[in-house]
């Protein structure tokens, strides 16, 4: 690291930001040397990300800005748009969370690195192409010379995440503002971005603030951390000191959320009667394939296999977690035993019946006793019905309650699930996220199911209000016996929550097992990576330690249509503990 | 319920305004406006603000009656489109496949054909009257409602509140009336609002080619055609009706695209 140079590079003094009336950031300070990353850690309207667009200017005109940014010297507050264009990318610069939104779709990703090269400086063409290959060969994008010329969307996410940090550091700034870099991508590809971000600090000595939710993330990135909830700062301090002792309660619990694999802290859960009785659900060889057209005539020239061959019982009273990364096929497995899309082939028993999809009364015996609840709290709300309506919907498009005993039951269901029965009128929108998933487990309860689809139910949610969420979905399960299939990327939830945890890749269940055989003895090699990945929240372990590991890509599950998938040998190697070969 | 837009609170001021002009005209009118006198050509007066025409109506009493008359027109022919048009729109947006395939090709037919020339040879084939040329600017106007429907149903039918409820168990018929219909509600009062703008400025272009409403009634289009002879000498025989429709298009025209813009 390069010796501290006098002056920081960013000084924020009691930054104060209000929108109108409401005021989001208060009395904010801080600073960073070069060389330095500090975190800044919180959740949704903190204000976190707020300050980080006050010190590059970026705000919208209505806000009033008060206090002192210093950036490199130079005043930003009342700083000219002239004056903010050229400290913009040669003293401080930006990458955002969602790398397919920022990046220009119908550019060259090459001509997208060039633009930035030669406002800030006079390369010319040929300069500046040589410079944007040496700045990808950088942030480590195989094969850097050829790609140059590609397109945003011929590029994974994790791809097009390298290619925004090096725009950013293209003209060698020395602040570099990071925010959310990582939330949008998968655990695997998040380590490379962290270590590539290491990497790049530690040979050029730029400053970093980082902006982030993730307590794990933290330990792994940060000199000095600062914790934010609603707009003010609830303490600064050294990395190691924070997750030592750290001052607030808030902040101890931001840490706790961070998963700590196989360490199984947690209080055990009620233990499922899986050993006694049969399977509540059993699926057999389940296949899911989207078709993919080409071609003038939009024939069908290749498929998604999506899922494939997957096989499971789910007993009474467990959870099954379905683990794996974005496009493995969990979520489509989930969909795929409602009908909701309709698998290829396959064999679904649900309490002793087989179920088939071409016979409606099958699938309406099986919507009656399985039951979903999705990702995104705000999509899955009708937002033009009323609250009850919601709740009432499943009971009476069954036809098995009058319009009074739904509402009846709808109101007991809102205070089971910790809401007020009197909000049974009011309309989604009065709802913040945790409510609204807290309504959504209502509906899904409303018809007494035996099984609960939890795709992906508490990823939306802030770290605070997804404990209160999980947790009651436990108390839930072990108060009506319910069997949740839990469906995530999450694995610290995913850790707090299940008797067994199965892993998917590519659309196959490449290993399942018992939790602590699963989590704490991964025995695949693809389960070990994922585990690897989640980051380590002990910030004293060495960061260079995984440095310099080759760039792993997911490969595309499209195939042929004459491809025929290989049959899958599971080894036994714990008790219920299996191994794809 | 949110603020509502400067936009749209004008047109709809405007909208009532119109309105109570059309149910009360008898209050408000000074003259029968069918009653010819010899007092013919006379320039605007206290007793005649716009004066009267050649055959001695009083313009003025003759734009309050008009308003009963395009008012007629613009809503049955958009309560038509609407009849016809939002059933076509959700079969295709629902179903899909091959149903929406053959709807969208008979829709597009349609919206490539002009709308004025369609309501000509209508009108030519079925006589000009007050329903038919209601009938024939429904007609027209149909399916540019039926594609903005299966656009809006093809967005709902994708929501996860759409997946949700047939997760539960809900039917094709449930998922329309209690998910769908009310989704696209909004998109259909818009359309309804900027398809009355367009019926009215459709009818008085054809009243003004004689196929429109027939004489005496007091109808805009009609009234701008007799005018324009005496153009030079009374201008505001064309002028008075000319600007009542362009009034009167603007308003249902800003209440529809103000709806849309909302949201």
């Amino acid at each position: 690291m390069p010796e501290q140079s006098r002056d920081p590079v960013v000084d924020v003094r009691k930054l104060n930001i209000a929108f109108g009336k409401s005021s989001v950031v208060h009395d904010v300070d801080f600073r960073i040397n070069a060389g330095e990353t500090l975190a800044v850690v919180g959740e949704s309207g903190s204000g976190k990300s707020v300050t980080s667009m006050a010190i590059m200017g970026l705000l919208p005109k209505g806000a009033q800005v008060n206090g002192s940014i210093r950036l490199g010297g130079q005043e930003v507050i009342g700083a000219s748009e002239r004056t903010m264009r050229s400290l913009r990318g040669e003293v401080a610069s930006m990458i955002f969370q969602e790398p397919m939104m920022s990046l220009n779709p119908v550019l060259t990703v090459g001509a997208q690195v060039k633009e930035m090269l030669r406002q800030h400086s006079d390369l010319s063409d040929a300069e500046a192409t040589r410079e944007g290959i040496r700045l990808f060969d950088r942030v480590r994008i195989p094969d850097a010379a050829r790609r140059f010329r590609d397109y945003p969307h011929m590029f994974s996410g994790g791809m097009r995440q390298r290619i925004m940090i090096a725009i950013a550091l293209a003209c060698s700034p020395r602040l570099l503002i990071a925010d959310e870099p990582t939330t949008a991508l998968d655990v695997t590809i998040q380590a490379q971005i962290l270590d590539l971000l290491n990497e790049v600090q530690r040979e050029s000595g730029t400053a970093i603030l980082f902006v982030t939710h993730d307590m794990g993330v933290v330990a792994n990135m940060a000199d000095r951390v600062m914790v934010m909830r609603s707009g003010y700062s609830l303490e600064t301090g050294p990395v190691g000191e924070i997750f030592e002792r750290p001052g607030h309660d808030y902040t101890k619990m931001l840490i706790d959320a961070v998963p700590r694999l196989g360490e199984a802290r947690h209080v055990p859960l009620k233990p499922s009667d899986a050993a006694a009785g049969k399977p509540i659900l059993s699926v057999r060889n389940l296949v899911t394939r989207f078709p993919v057209k080409g071609g003038a005539l939009r024939r069908t020239i290749g498929q998604v296999h999506a899922v494939e061959g997957l096989n499971f019982d789910l007993y009474p009273g467990e959870t099954l977690s379905f683990v794996g990364e974005s496009g493995c096929g969990k979520s489509t497995t989930g969909r795929s035993l409602l009908f909701l899309n309709q698998p290829n082939s396959g064999e679904i028993v649900f309490d002793g019946r087989e179920v088939k999809s071409s016979n409606p009364s099958d699938v309406s015996y099986l919507r009656r006793n399985m039951q979903m609840v999705f990702q995104d709290p705000f999509s899955s709300l009708d937002p033009k019905q009323r609250i009850g309506d919601i709740l009432s919907e499943p009971l009476l498009c069954h036809g098995l309650a009058s319009k009074a005993e739904a509402r009846e039951k709808g109101e007991h269901l809102l205070e089971r699930v910790g809401l007020e029965a009197g909000m049974i009128s009011r309309l989604p929108h009065e709802f913040s996220g945790g409510q609204r998933q807290r309504i959504c487990i209502a509906r899904a309860l409303m018809l007494d199911p035996k099984v609960v689809i939890a795709d992906e139910a508490v990823s939306a949610l802030d770290v605070s209000v997804k404990a209160q969420v999980v947790d009651l979905m436990v108390d839930l399960q072990e108060e009506l016996g319910l069997s949740y299939l839990f469906i995530s990327h999450d694995m610290a939830i995913v850790e707090r929550v299940s008797h067994r945890v199965a892993v998917m890749y590519m659309g196959e269940i490449v290993e399942i097992g018992p939790r602590d055989a699963v989590i704490g003895n991964p025995k695949h090699e693809y389960t070990q990576r994922l585990m690897a990945a989640v980051p380590d929240p002990d910030p004293t372990t060495d960061r260079s330690q995984l440095m310099g590991a080759p760039v792993v890509e997911l490969p595309s599950p499209i195939r042929n249509l004459d491809y025929v998938p290989p049959a899958r040998q599971f080894r036994q190697v714990g008790t219920d503990h299996l191994v794809a070969d | 319920m949110k603020k509502m837009s400067f936009r749209l609170g004008l047109g709809l001021t405007l909208l009532v305004m119109i309105s109570l002009i059309a149910l009360f005209a008898p209050l408000i009118a000074p003259f029968n406006p069918t009653e010819t006198t010899r007092d013919v050509l006379a320039s605007p007066s206290w007793a005649h603000p716009f004066g009267t025409d050649n055959l001695g109506r009083d313009i003025f009493s003759r734009i309050v009656f008009g308003t009963r008359v395009s008012l007629q027109v613009g809503a049955s022919a958009a309560v038509i489109a609407v009849l016809i048009g939002v059933p076509v729109g959700l079969a295709a947006g629902y179903f899909r496949g091959w149903v929406d395939f053959v709807l969208v090709q008979v829709i597009d037919i349609f919206i490539a054909l002009p709308g004025l020339v369609l309501a000509l040879i209508i009108t030519a084939m079925l006589g000009p009257s007050v329903v038919n040329l209601a009938f024939t600017l429904g007609v027209v106007t149909a399916p540019t409602v039926a594609r903005l429907v299966r656009g809006q149903v093809f967005v709902v039918r994708e929501t996860l509140y759409v997946d949700a409820a047939r997760a539960t168990g809900a039917g094709g018929g449930w998922i329309i009336r209690h998910h769908i219909m009310p989704n696209t509600m909004r998109v259909i009062y818009a359309q309804f609002a900027i398809n009355v703008s367009l019926a009215i400025f459709t009818s008085a272009s054809l009243s003004f080619l004689g196929l429109g409403v027939p004489p005496p009634a007091p109808d805009w289009g009609g009234m701008v055609r007799d005018g324009s002879m005496f153009l030079p000498i009374r201008p505001m025989m064309s002028l008075g009706p000319g600007g009542a429709v362009a009034l009167t298009v603007f308003t249902f025209y800003l209440v529809g695209s103000s709806l849309n813009d909302e949201e």
